[in-house]
């Protein structure tokens, strides 16, 4: 009596078989891939510093903001969201709105003088930008400001 | 000795070097991968002093690797399936 394996010889169990031996030689492979990452992150990090420094940029309306108040701009350019406070009459800090955690915006709460993202509920201090709660590893990005007459300007960002 | 119980002893050799290989691999391979968990937490805050060690580290890793396969690529296979 011929059966349907005698139509389909090959085994599809020993056609799949992964032998130790192979899959040692895979783990060499991933071996190579995670040190290729590392390269890569090398690399990137060379060119990213070779890029142009951020140009100073005026933040417009920054003087009109009542005290307490929060306002959106981007620098260094308009991709790049950060988040200005004025904290006092002659008092401006300025924040990446970029969460450290998974890249959520932050929202400054008045209340409790802090910078929130409300994805994964972390905090970061209103005057520092350093994590006082939740997830996030590390502290937002600072933008450095200065005062050139009627205008608020944006220095540079400051990791 | 018998025929038979040399080859049972010279597969239970290679089978344990295969497997010791194995084992060594896969811990180089758990340090690369804290090697480039550090590598991107210094990327991104932005720690730069950090990425060339955890590179030259990575890097050793896989050339320790590579010196250790050399005990399975040059053995003929002789695993029975």
């Amino acid at each position: 009596m011929q059966t349907w394996q005698d139509d389909f010889p090959i085994s599809w169990v020993d056609d799949h078989y992964v032998t130790r031996r192979e899959f040692t030689k895979s783990l060499v492979l991933v071996s190579c891939s995670a040190f290729a990452a590392n390269g890569a992150l090398v690399v990137g990090s060379a060119l990213s510093s070779r890029s142009a420094p951020a140009t100073p940029a005026a933040i417009p309306g920054a003087l009109a903001l009542p005290v307490g108040g929060s306002k959106v701009f981007g620098f260094p350019g308009p991709l790049d969201p950060c988040l200005l406070v004025r904290l006092g009459e002659e008092r401006f800090v300025a924040f990446g709105q970029r969460c450290t955690h998974l890249g959520c915006p932050v929202i400054y709460r008045e209340q409790k003088r802090d910078l929130y993202c409300p994805c994964h509920e972390g905090i970061f201090d209103g005057e520092s930008g350093r994590v006082v709660a939740g997830p996030p590893p590390r502290p937002l990005p600072r933008v450095k400001l200065e005062r050139r007459g009627d205008e608020l300007w944006a220095l540079e960002v400051q990791l | 000795m018998t025929n038979t119980r040399r080859t049972l002893a010279r597969r239970e050799r290679e089978l344990t070097l295969i497997h010791a290989v194995m084992v060594c691999i896969l811990i180089l391979i758990l340090v690369q991968s804290l090697l480039l968990m550090v590598a991107v937490e210094g990327f991104l805050g932005d720690h730069r002093e950090l990425l060339l060690p955890a590179a030259a580290g990575s890097g050793l890793c896989f050339a320790g690797a590579c010196w250790l396969i050399r005990y399975i690529v040059r053995r003929p296979a002789g695993e029975k399936k």
